[in-house]
Order: C-alpha cells, then structure tokens, then sequence
C-alpha cells in the first residue's frame, strides 16, 4: 500500500517541480512582456504613470500623455497638488554609457493662492489676486551611473542652474546669470539632532543684480538655531545681516537688518521665556502688477513666554491700492490676548481706514472695524460714513474647532436697523460650506433675511433672501452708480423675496423671486449726454414692481414734478436680450427755471445679439430754450483712423436708433440771436458707427432776431434736413424790415430784407428793398443800425457767434456783411445810416465811393437827429433834428452851411 | 462817449462768461484750453443747484476725459488729466502731462479727375500750413482740405469731393500719415441765363453778366453778375442763384429772380430857413418807363435865393447807372448877394460813363450837348437875356497813390462854343479842381490840400455877356471858409462883375485827439476876379473839430478873416457846419 502510495507521488513530485518552472518562466515572460508592454506601447506607459502618480505622496494629476516610455513620452500637462502645474513635458532618456533621462519642460507655473480661497472672493478681485510664479523652459537632467540630477530653468529673464553630483550629495550649486555666478549650498548633518547648512557665493537676482553672500552658516540643533548670515548686492544698496544665536539662559536672540533702496527691515530682539522680540518693515512705496501702496510699515513685537507668546502687530499705509479700489491712511492693530484660553479668542483687533475709493468715486469714508476685550474680542463694531449716511454693524464671531459662527445682532444705517440682537442674521461658515440661517423670532421681521447654503467646494447654492422695507438710500450707492452711473441720489423703500439656486452642472445662478421698489425720490444726472441742455431726471414718487421666473418682467409707474413715467421691460434671458418700453409724459428737462422743456417720449428698446436699438417718439409740449453763444468744437477730421496697440474697441457697445422729434406748437427759443416760436418734426438716426443724420425740417415763425442791440423782425426762417448730419441743415431765413429811409435826399418808408439760404458752409444771400432800390450795404446797414423796430428783453444776441465767424470765414458774400459790421461798430453812436449810391468793390480795401448819406441817432419813436450828405449838392448837407409825424410824413428842424437854420415838412409816398 | 464805451466793455466781459471756468496747468497749449472750454461747456450741463459731492466727482472725471478728447485735434493722444475741484462752484483746476505730440509724418496730395493739371497748377501757387515734421493740427489739416476745394470749385469742378480723404494717426508711433484725394469731378460751364419776369428786356439784363454760355462756371462770376444787377437800381430786390447742374452737358444754369422797384415815386415838401426864407419842393418819379429801365425824374423846388424845377428822362445804353443817357430841361433861378439873379431854362442831352480803368482809379465821365435860354438881372435894374447851345464835358478822377497813404481827387468841367453854334459869341469855360490828402502811418494826422481854378474866355464881353450864373464867385463853409456864402468876386460897389478868373485854396492840418475825433486848424484863401493882375484875395484862418464817421466828415468850425476884400467886409469870426466826403479813411 505504501509502495503503491509512493509510486503514485513520485510522477506528482516530477509534474509540480515541471510547473514550478513552467509558471516562473511564464511569470518571467509576463514582466518581460508586461515591461515590454509598458516601455513600447502608450497605453503602458500611460497606465504605469498614473499608477507610479498615484503613489506619490503628494497629489498628482496627468493630462494627455503621447508615446511610448521606450521611445520618449510627452505629457501635455502635470498638476502637482493643484499649486504648481507643468506644461508640455517631453521626457526622454538615453543608454550610452550611462542612463541619462531628461525633462523639457516648456513652462511651469506655480499658483500661490488656493483656488478654493480664490473663488470666496468677488470674482472683480480675481485679476489682482489671482498671481502665480511663471518659470519658462526648464530641464531636468539625472545621470544615473553619476546620480547627477541639475535643474536649468528661466524667471524674470534669467538662467538659473541647480545641480547636485555623486560626491557632493548633499550640495546644491545654483549657477545664475551670463556670468554664471555660483552659490553653492550644503547641508551635513553632524549627528541625528545637529544639522549645519553653509552657504557661499554670489546669486544673480531677476534685474541683473548680484547678490553676495559673505557669510552663510545655519547651525540647527535640537531646539536651537544658530546662524550667521551677512550679505550685500554688488552696487552695495541692498545690504543683510542676520545673527541668531541659541543659549539655554537667554533664549534665541536674533538680529535681523536688511536695507534696500524702497525698503528697511530691522528685526531684533530675544525670543525666551521672557521674549521681547521686535521686526519692522518699512517701505516707502511698492508696485506689484496691479498692486501698489505708499509708506507702509509693519512692526510686530512678541513678548511673554516664546512657546505661548503675546503679538502685536500694527500696519500703518499711507495710501493702497487694489485694482480699481484703493483706500486711504490705513490703520490696522492686532494684539493677542494670553488671558482667555480659548480657542475662539482672536485677540484684540482693530481696522480703520479713513477713504475706501471704488473706481473714482468715494465709497466709505472713515471705515472701523474692531472688537473688545470686555466681550472676549467675540463681538466687532464696525462703522463708517457713506456721504450723508452713517453705517454701524455689530457682529460676534465665535470659533469652534474649524468652524465660525458670525452673528450679525445688528446693522443700521443712520439708526435704521437693517438686522437686530432680537433676529440676528446667523452666517456659518464649515469647511467649504456657507450657512444663512436666520434666527427666527416672532413678531420681529427684519429688513434683510437670508436663508441657505453656498458650498464653496463645488459652487452650489441654495439660498433665499428677503428683504423688508429696506430704505433705497441705505444701499451703497456707491456700488448702484457702477451700473448706473447718473444716479445722484435714491429715496424709497425695497420688499424682496428672491431665491438663488445653482447646482454644479448650472453655468450660472437661477434666480426666481419678486421684488417691489417703492421710489420716494431719485436724482438721475444728465441722462443723455452731449446734449446743450441739463437732462437730470427728478423723480418724485411711484413703484416698480419686478418679477423674476426667471423670464424677468419689471413695470414701473414713476412721477415726476409734472408728470408720469410708465416703464415695462421683459428679458428672457438676464438681460442677453432685451425689450423695454418707456412711456413718458409731461417730463419736464431743464437747465435752470427759464429753460424749460416739456416732452411725451414713447422709448422702445430692444437688445438683441449685444446690439441696443432705440426706437422713440418725442412730442414736445411747451419748452423755453435759451442758448446764449455757439462757437464751434474742433475736433479730428472724419477720415481719420486711429491706430493704438490695444484693442480696448473691441468691447464698443453697438447701437443704432431712431427718434421722431415733433415739435409742437408751443416751443419758444432764444438761441444764440434767435428769439420765437419754433415748430416742425424732425427725424434723427444713427448708429454707434455712423453719423447722426436727419431729416424733416424745422420752422421759425415771427421770430427776431437780436444783433447789436437790435431786434430784427424775421419773415421766416427754415432749417430742413435731407438725410443729411444734424449740423449742417439747410438754411432759409427771411428778415423783413419796415423804416423810414432817407433814399435820394428823401425820407420816405422802405421795406428791405434779406434772405439767406443755402448750407452752413455755402450759405447765400439776397437782398431785397421796396419801394426805392436799396444795395446790399444799405440793406445791412438799415437792418441793423435802425431802432425803429420793437426792442424786447431778449438778451441773447448775435454779436458774438458773428465776431467769433468772422475769423473763419471764406464765403465773399459774408465776408462783405462781416466787414460791414465791423465798420458799423465804429461808430456806435448813430441808430441808422442811409447810403444812396455807394460802390462796394472787393478789390478795395473797403473805401466805398459814397455820394449821398443820411445818418441817424433815433431819440425815441418820434424824434431822431440826422446828419445828411447830399448826392449833388453839398450845400444841401445838413444836420436836423426830425420828428416823425405819421408813416409817411416828418417835420425837419436843420442847421447847416454858414449856420443856416430852417424847419420843413416832407411827405412821400410810392406806388 | 467814454461812459459808453466802458459799460459795452463791461457788458461784452459779463456776456462770455461761461458756466464751468476752468484753470489749467501751465503746460497746456492756449487753443487746447479753449477747444477743452468750449467741449467742457457745450457737453456738461448743470442745473442751478448745489452740486453733491457725487456729481462733483463725475464732473471732474467727465472733465478729464473731455480735455484728454480736446487734446487729440491739436496732436496729443496719450493726454492724461486730472481734475480737481475748487472752492467756489463751478471752479474746477485741470492738470494733464499732454505726451509727445503726434507729428505729420507723410502728405500725399493727390488729385484725380478731369481737373487735374488745371488744380495742379493752381494749387502749385498755393502754400500749405501743414509741413512735415510739424505737429498734427486738424484745423490746419481741414482748411487745406477746403482750400484745395475752394480752388476747384472756383475753377467750374463744382462736384469736387476729398471724402475719398485718408488721415492715419499712430499713437503709438505717434506719426500722423495723410494721403489727401481730391476728386474734380467733370468741369462745367455756365449754361443758360434763365429769368421769369417779363418786366424788363431779358436780352438786355443777360447782357449785365460777366459770362456767357460755355464760360467755364465759377461762383464768382455768380456774385459778380448780382451786383451788377443789383447797381442798375432797377430792383427792389434780385437774386442769381445756379440751377442744378446738367450732368449730361455738363452746365450750369442760372436763373434770375427779382421784383421790379414800383412805378411812381413821389414827394412833397415845404419849410422855411433864415437863408432862402420859405421854400417848397416836390419830387416825382416814374420808373420802368421801358423795358430796358428807362425812367423820368422831376423835382421841384422854390425859395427866395434858390429855385428849380427839373425833369430828367434817363434812358440806358448798356446800363443803367453806368453807361446811359440822360435827356434833362431845367428851370432854374439863382440868386448872388450883391450881384443880381440869373433865371435860365436848359435841355440837355448827355451820355454818362462810370468805369474804373484800372484798380486804383475810378472815372466818371459826362459829354452833353445844352441848349440854354437865360435872363440876367443885375441889381442896377439892367437885364441881359441870352440863349445858346454849347457841348460840355465833364470829368471826374479819383487816384489811389500807390504805396503811401495819399489820395489825388481831380475833375475838370468844360463847356465851349462859337457863334456859328447858336451862341452869342465864341466862349471857353474852365473849372479844375484838386484835392489832395496824406496821412501818417499811424493815421493820427493828415494833412490835406484843396484848390481850384477857373476860367472863362469870350469875346465881345460887352456886348453878349454869358449869363451871370456862369461868372465865378466863391467863399462859404465849402470853398473859402471865414466869408459869406459866395461874397468873394461880389462888390456892391461894383455891379456887373464878370469874374472871369477863380482861384482858391486850403490847407488843412487835422490831429487825433481820441476815437474818431480830430482837432483841425486850417488856413484858406482865394479870389473870383475880372482880372487877374488886379486880384486882391482874401484869407481867413480857422479851427474846429472833425468828426469821422463811416458816413462822412462832420465839421464845426470857427474861421477868422485875415484879408477880406469879399463883399460882406466883416472881420468878425464865422461858423462852419460841413458835412463832406473825406478822401482819405
């Protein structure tokens, strides 16, 4: 049975050993293959990455990874712990003699501030904040049999080289610079508790500077640091010095100096069981991308017990800037308190800030922030003033392990309570996770109520918000004027009950909710600009009322002093497209009580593909308009084309709209010279690109016209557009004059005119006269000189938009009326000059051949004095003191020749 | 006068205010800070309330953007202010470092269209502002522009443009490069002269143009042919405007438009004056009597001393006030103190030309034919009745000196005739006058000269003697100041004086004393004599004040005999009022 038994275990001894073999020589071709696999193919070398990334310590995240361990591999991008992350990798290595393996790396970059702590922020920060540390092209180089590994890489423009060989493990040598500066940096460690690390050379810093280090010795003991370390830059402005020395009596005494040109740092002082320690900083200005600050100083002293030490730490700046904010005399102090043991004690804090400024406008002014010892430093007081408004918070922060529970027990703004002690609004923040939960009391509703979760982690929200009887004006306007920048002031009230959800898969927040805006006042500054007129918008009272679903419908029903506004506007989309309508009334825009307009305006505006369209009707009421003196702008030609680097045109708002003007029957003007009342429609369009052009035409009827004191009845007057820009109408103006002439050595009546018409800058003009012929010179003069007709009170005159042309003017015939003018200013004294035949020729410099003139100082409506030059007959030349008795006859009083004197009595009459 | 002209002064300073005054650093060119004044002004708007420290604040930022945008016409982009407001409310500080101006790199003028050699040339003459090198100056840039087509427009390119224009300014280069494209377009010509009114002979008024058909068009002619139409005094108003090209003949049309002055003109008049006691006038005119603008005049008048009535029938050849005829009968009664009176009926037919040869002189001219009926009554009671026909020519020049600040004024009046000519005897009758004025430099004094000379030669003075208003007599406020109105050459102790010789002058010396205002002294002699040898002038010396006004001297003067040998031999001093014409401005 035995033998048997033997015989049958033998061939089982033979078979195992056989499999034995057969599994290892297969196991062995499994890791050939296997390895095989992994250095010849991608999916290998992908797979043993990830597994090898997997087993580092810290986390490592792999992009794309292109070909093969054995032929060289390309990683697209390695993210180390979410910090630092490497780009284009190109690993590769070579068999020679040695294993030589070598990383490209075409940039790396290291982000300095988490992204979760990042995304807390408001996202406007994030471009100031938001700096990582840039490293172009660097290599990695390992020499296996040498177990040489050197790093070469760039920043800020220079080549720096680490390398550490075989021999001298424990030595790092940074060779910088063109000049390839070396500072060589080692470790020994003497014992399992002692540790010296020597340093000696010179570094090339980013700007080409070189810094030396003298002396660089770090002793590190159990415990205990000693070190001596001094150092200056080549142009010796920057100088260190830095002693540290370790004894069992008097602790760690440290003596830190650094000084550079912008900057002072002393350090000094014992760190022990009775420390008394003291840094400073001090720097008199500094600039980091969009970052800068002046005289700024920070000092932190610590004493008591080193292990359990008191901090205080103060920071004065004289000014700071963050982006578009920037604050003013900045104060902040923070002092440990070693009393309370407890976790959640912070310590004694206070801020103040004298001017916080967003963009240009003032923000807050005399902004606090602090607490109190007799309330553990748990409760914050916080103040400030928002131009007329005084802002006042109180809050308890409590501290439990990681958690922060902050109580806000009050806000008020000019002793309107906003949040109060009985509903206090309670905020927690846990991890990654922002609680709202307000604290419910019964018949206590506060003004502003939150109620949710923002998970910071994966950016979900769920949070309601309600808002009571919140006072408009304690808003920060401040903010409000970044989306509406006309706005002066806001009186009213707000209820609101609004949801805010957003799930990671959402791209952006929903919101959901109703809101009421109950307007006592607002103030809106010149709400069309580049307009002769102040278009403030004074509104008195009325509700908007808004609903969010989220389609957004919002209506509003707005008074003004004397009449109504009625808005609607729906946008399906937050405001991607849009479509409103504005509905106003007898609004009244003025620039002061004598200048009045009063309009209806029907607005439609639409906002569609990131273009507005504006599309409105304006019927004027009744307006009185008064401009005094136009002189016109010089600005760049219209071909002109612009050429910068940056591309700020890019974000241009794109518009075009189309206004329907009519101007009613009840618009009176006095403009520039031009007094009466205006009407007619007038069409405007344009568009962000092209010029306003109009069409229709505008009317003066039974105007005057008011130059050197005179006012000059106007027939009519006509500015019509074709399709043609808003500046350059064209122009039909017909002044009509009646007066008593002297033509020929006779008085008679004359009517005489003159027409101008044409283009501004082609403008033509006719002259006309009956029932005797008047020239032009006549005509001007007679138009202008004579005080015959009704003078009124309209002060604005010609005279100076006339004396401002004349200097620019090409066009003969008004070049004739301009020189005429002047010639009549020089002789203010006479009302009225009558030329009988006169012979302007333009190759003269204005001596006109003149043989019969009559001038005249009009006394009052009866009587003028005349002097007159007769055409034939000197001796007939006379000065006379006239008195009108009716249209057509005057009684002469005359003296002239050798004294003669004499009365006579003319009548004239034409048919 | 003076409290006049301050309270104007006054009033013209309070009148420029302007709502935002605004300072600024002294680096900012002066026609910057009026383009950012005026741009301030016209675009910020502020109602009369106090303005919140808010809008202070958006107006100061506004501001700054206004002058940074003010800048770039005048060269500067890359202007960066800063504005601050001040204490009082609208007093705002504006502080700016302006960066380096733009400056014009390239001009490329290129001229395209039919016009081109002809705008060539003409711009060739033409100097422009903008030079290379030069900063950037769009109101230079625009008038070169408009000066470019001014000239084409003038030479008949009416569709001239310059919008095809590039203008590329690089701010960062700051170089301004500028390729100016003026287009002429087709040259027109005038085409027909078109008038509506059928009152006046449309062949006629089209004569007055200064073109034709197929002259080349330009805008001054257009102005050109309006003033001679307007100095035809056939109009109470007219216009010449250019109808809208043909673009198929390539001319331009014109069209004429007027209203006719009316057709009867007429006055009355009566008054009483310590020298020729009562007198009454009356004055008819007709007008278009044909269609070419024929007209009759008559005025009446009658005194003691002086009496008229005249008729004129003007009819003209190629213009009415410039080259016509006139057919005139005239009654007229003259009377001299100490002499007698002279009664005379005269027709006339005379053709005058008004014409300036060259640009410094003028020239009237009058050539006419009378017939004269004439009765002189003497004071000694005798009579003498004559009637003649006799041609006369009369002149008038008037010369600007060339390069001084002088002035020559001469006219000479003619009339001659033989008996064979229906007269009664041979006769030759000469007045020359001259007048002649220099100013200094500065215009503060001006000295002037004026004489005058006459003479008559007849034969048989005794037995036919000319009628006794053509004898010379002088004095008064307008020839020899000091003396009685033409008591010089009368001699009540003499009648029947045939003052054949007539010689005066003057010389003035006038100073300015303020505005307008000059104080004359003067001096003026002369004589009317029978005979030349035995002439005994008279002189009296003089001073006043002269007024100058746009209108024509006022004198008031005071003027001392210091010879009188006139017929009034007072030596007391005498007044002038005179009111004239000066020679020079």
């Amino acid at each position: 049975m035995v033998n048997k038994q033997t015989k049958k275990q033998r061939p089982r001894k033979k078979s195992w050993i056989k499999w034995i073999c057969i599994s290892s020589i297969a196991v062995i071709v499994a890791i050939i293959l296997l390895g095989f696999l992994i250095l010849s193919t991608n999916i290998g070398t992908r797979y043993a990455l990830r597994l090898t990334a997997r087993q580092a310590p810290v986390s490592i995240r792999l992009g794309d990874v292109q070909g093969t361990l054995l032929t060289g591999t390309k990683i697209r991008q390695m993210k180390i712990n979410e910090t630092i992350t490497l780009n284009h990798i190109n690993l590769t290595w070579s068999w020679k003699k040695n294993l030589e393996i070598t990383a490209d790396i075409k940039d790396c970059s290291l982000i300095k501030l988490d992204p979760s702590t990042l995304s807390m922020l408001p996202t406007s920060l994030h471009p100031s904040i938001k700096q990582s540390l840039r490293l172009n092209a660097s290599t990695i180089y390992y020499t296996y049999e040498t177990n040489n590994l050197s790093l070469k890489t760039h920043y800020q423009g220079q080549t720096y080289k680490l390398s550490m060989t075989h021999d001298t493990p424990n030595t790092v040598i940074i060779e910088s610079g063109h000049q390839h500066k070396k500072l060589a940096i080692s470790m020994q460690n003497m014992n399992s508790k002692t540790k010296i690390i020597n340093a000696h050379g010179a570094i090339t810093l980013p700007g080409k500077k070189v810094f030396m280090i003298n002396q660089g010795q770090i002793y590190f003991q159990e415990n205990s640091i000693n070190a001596e370390i001094s150092g200056h830059s080549s142009d010796k402005k920057n100088n260190l010095h830095l002693h540290i020395q370790n004894d069992d009596q008097s602790g760690n005494r440290i003596n830190l100096k650094y000084t550079a040109p912008n900057l002072n740092i002393v350090a000094q002082g014992q760190l022990s069981q009775h420390s008394h320690f003291v840094a400073k900083i001090e720097q008199s200005q500094f600039e980091i991308n969009d970052a800068s600050g002046e005289k700024s100083q920070l000092s932190i002293v610590i004493t008591d017990n080193w292990q359990h030490p008191k901090v205080a730490i103060s920071y004065d700046a004289k000014k700071l800037r963050l982006g578009d904010i920037s604050a003013q005399n900045i104060s902040m102090n923070y002092n440990t308190d070693t009393r309370i043991e407890k976790i959640s004690n912070l310590g004694a804090f206070s801020l103040s800030v004298d001017d916080l400024i967003i963009g240009d406008s003032q923000a807050i002014q005399n902004f606090r922030i602090q607490n109190h010892d007799d309330t553990n430093h748990e409760q914050f007081i916080v103040t400030g003033k928002q131009g007329p408004y005084h802002l006042n918070a109180m809050f308890k922060i409590a501290m439990q392990e990681q958690d922060m529970t902050i109580r806000i027990e009050q806000a008020s703004v000019n002793e309107n309570q906003l949040f109060n002690a009985q509903a206090p609004q309670i905020i927690k923040i846990k991890g990654q996770s922002i609680i709202f939960k307000p604290h419910k009391v019964n018949n206590q509703k506060p003004v502003i109520m939150l109620d949710g979760m923002w998970q910071l982690i994966n950016q979900t929200i769920d949070l309601k918000v309600k808002i009571h009887d919140l006072k408009t004006e304690h808003l920060p306007l401040t903010l409000l004027r970044q989306f509406l920048p006309q706005l002066d002031h806001i009186n009213g009230s707000i209820d609101a009950e609004m949801q805010f959800t957003k799930t990671p898969s959402d791209n952006s927040m929903n919101v959901t909710g109703t809101f009421t805006i109950d307007v006592h006042h607002i103030l809106l500054n010149q709400v069309i600009e580049n307009l002769p007129i102040d278009t403030s918008l004074v509104i008195t009272s009325g509700t908007i009322i808004g609903k969010i679903t989220p389609n957004i419908e919002i209506t509003g029903n707005l008074e003004t002093k004397f009449g109504t506004i009625n808005l609607s506007l729906s946008s399906p989309d937050y405001f991607q497209t849009m479509s409103a309508k504005i509905d106003g009334k007898n609004i009244n825009i003025s620039q002061y009580e004598q200048n009045i307009i009063n309009i209806n305006a029907l607005t439609d505006l639409q906002v569609i593909n990131k273009e507005i369209v504006v599309n409105s009707k304006i019927q004027i009421n009744h307006a009185e308009y008064r401009l005094d003196f136009y002189r016109p702008i010089t600005f760049l030609p219209f071909e002109t084309i612009v050429q910068r680097k940056s591309t700020q045109d890019t974000n241009k708002i794109r518009y075009k709209f189309n206004t329907e003007i009519d101007l009613g029957q009840h618009a009176k003007i006095h403009v520039i010279g031009f007094h009466g009342l205006i009407g007619g429609k007038l069409n405007l369009s344009g568009s962000e690109s092209s010029l306003a052009l109009a069409n229709g035409s505008v009317r003066l009827n039974n105007g005057t016209l008011v130059i050197y004191k005179q006012s000059l009845p106007i027939d009519r007057m006509d500015l019509t557009w074709f399709s043609t820009p808003i500046n350059d109408p064209n122009i039909n103006l017909r002044i009509m004059a009646k007066g008593l002439r002297t033509i020929d050595g006779r008085d008679q009546m004359q009517q005489f005119g003159v027409r101008t018409h044409g283009t501004l800058n082609d403008l033509r003009f006719d002259y006309f006269s009956s029932p005797a012929p008047m020239n032009s010179f006549q005509i001007i003069t007679a138009l202008l000189t004579d005080s015959s007709f009704n003078k009124k009170s309209n002060k604005e005159s010609l005279d100076k938009t006339l004396a401002y042309y004349s200097n620019s003017q090409n066009n003969n015939q008004v070049a004739e009326i301009l020189e005429i003018l002047n010639a009549i200013k020089s002789v203010p004294f006479f009302d009225n000059i009558d030329i009988s035949e006169i012979n302007l020729d333009s190759m003269d410099d204005y001596s006109p051949d003149i043989s019969g003139i009559t001038i005249t100082k009009r006394l009052d409506k009866y009587f003028s004095v005349r002097y007159r030059i007769t055409p034939n007959n000197q001796r007939f030349n006379r000065i006379s003191l006239d008195t009108n008795l009716a249209e057509n006859m005057i009684i002469t009083n005359f003296i002239q020749n050798e004294g003669e004197v004499g009365v006579a009595l003319n009548y004239s009459k034409s048919q | 006068m003076l409290p006049i002209l301050l309270v104007s002064s006054l009033l013209f300073k309070d009148a420029w205010a302007e709502k935002f005054n605004v300072t600024f650093s002294e680096n900012i060119p002066i026609e910057i800070r009026n383009n950012a004044q005026l741009m301030i002004n016209q675009k910020i708007i502020v109602r009369d309330t106090d303005l919140s420290t808010h809008r202070k604040q958006q107006i100061s930022s506004r501001m700054a953007s206004v002058i940074e945008t003010a800048a770039q016409p005048y060269g500067y982009f890359s202007t960066q202010c800063q504005v601050t407001h001040l204490s009082a409310k609208y007093n705002f500080h504006a502080t700016c470092t302006l960066g380096q101006p733009v400056r014009i790199k390239q001009i490329i003028v290129e001229i395209n269209g039919p016009g081109k050699e002809t705008i060539e040339t003409l711009t060739h003459k033409n100097k422009t502002k903008l030079e290379i090198g030069s900063i950037f100056r769009a109101d230079t840039y625009e008038s070169y522009k408009k000066q470019l087509l001014n000239i084409a427009n003038h030479a008949g390119y009416v569709n001239a443009t310059t919008n095809a224009s590039q203008l590329v300014i690089d701010t960062d280069k700051y170089h301004a490069s500028s390729k100016i494209i003026l287009d002429t377009g087709p040259l027109y010509h005038f085409g027909k002269i078109f008038i509506e009114q059928n009152i006046y002979n449309k062949s006629f008024l089209r004569t007055l143009a200064p073109y034709r058909k197929n002259t080349e068009f330009n805008t001054l002619l257009i102005s050109s042919y309006k003033e001679n139409l307007e100095s035809t005094n056939l109009f109470a108003s007219v216009s010449v405007l250019p109808n809208a090209p043909d673009n198929q003949s390539k001319t331009i049309p014109t069209q004429v438009f007027y209203e006719p002055i009316p057709r009867i003109q007429y006055g009355l008049g009566i008054g009483y004056s310590s020298y020729a006691n009562l007198f009454y006038s009356a004055s008819i005119q007709r007008n278009h009597l044909s269609d070419k603008g024929m007209r009759a005049t008559t005025d009446f008048l009658n005194s003691d001393k002086y009496t008229y009535a005249i008729t004129t029938l003007s009819i003209p050849r190629t213009h009415p006030t410039r080259d016509y005829f006139n057919i005139q009968i005239g009654y007229k009664k003259q009377y001299i103190d100490y002499v007698g009176t002279d009664r005379s009926l005269t027709t006339t037919l005379a053709h005058i030309t008004q014409r300036r040869p060259n640009e410094r002189v003028s020239l009237i001219q009058e050539m006419a034919l009378n017939y004269s009926v004439d009765r002189s009554e003497f004071d000694n009671d005798t009579s003498n009745d004559t009637s003649f026909l006799f041609p006369s020519l009369k002149h008038n020049w008037v010369i600007k000196l060339p390069n001084t600040n002088a002035s020559l004024a001469l006219s000479s009046d003619m009339s001659a005739s033989v008996k064979p000519f229906i007269a009664p005897n041979n006769f030759f009758k000469l007045i020359l006058q001259q007048r002649y004025g220099q100013s200094s430099n500065d215009k503060k004094r001006i000295v002037q000269v004026r004489s005058k000379q006459g003479y008559i030669a007849s034969d048989n003075q005794d037995d036919n003697p000319l009628p006794l208003g053509w004898y010379f007599y002088t004095g008064g406020a307008y020839s020899v100041r000091g003396f009685a109105y033409n008591s010089i050459g009368a001699d009540p102790n003499s009648p029947n004086e045939d003052n054949r010789y007539l010689y005066t002058g003057s010389l003035e010396l006038q100073h300015l004393i303020s505005k307008d205002l000059y104080a004359i002294v003067f001096l003026d002699g002369g004589d009317a004599t029978v005979d030349l040898s035995a002439s005994r002038p008279s002189f009296a010396i003089g001073s006043g004040i002269l007024w100058k006004t746009l209108a024509g001297n006022l004198e008031i003067s005071m003027a001392k005999p210091i010879k009188n040998h006139s017929g009034n031999t007072s030596m007391k001093p005498r007044l002038n009022i005179n009111i004239h014409q000066p020679l020079i401005r």
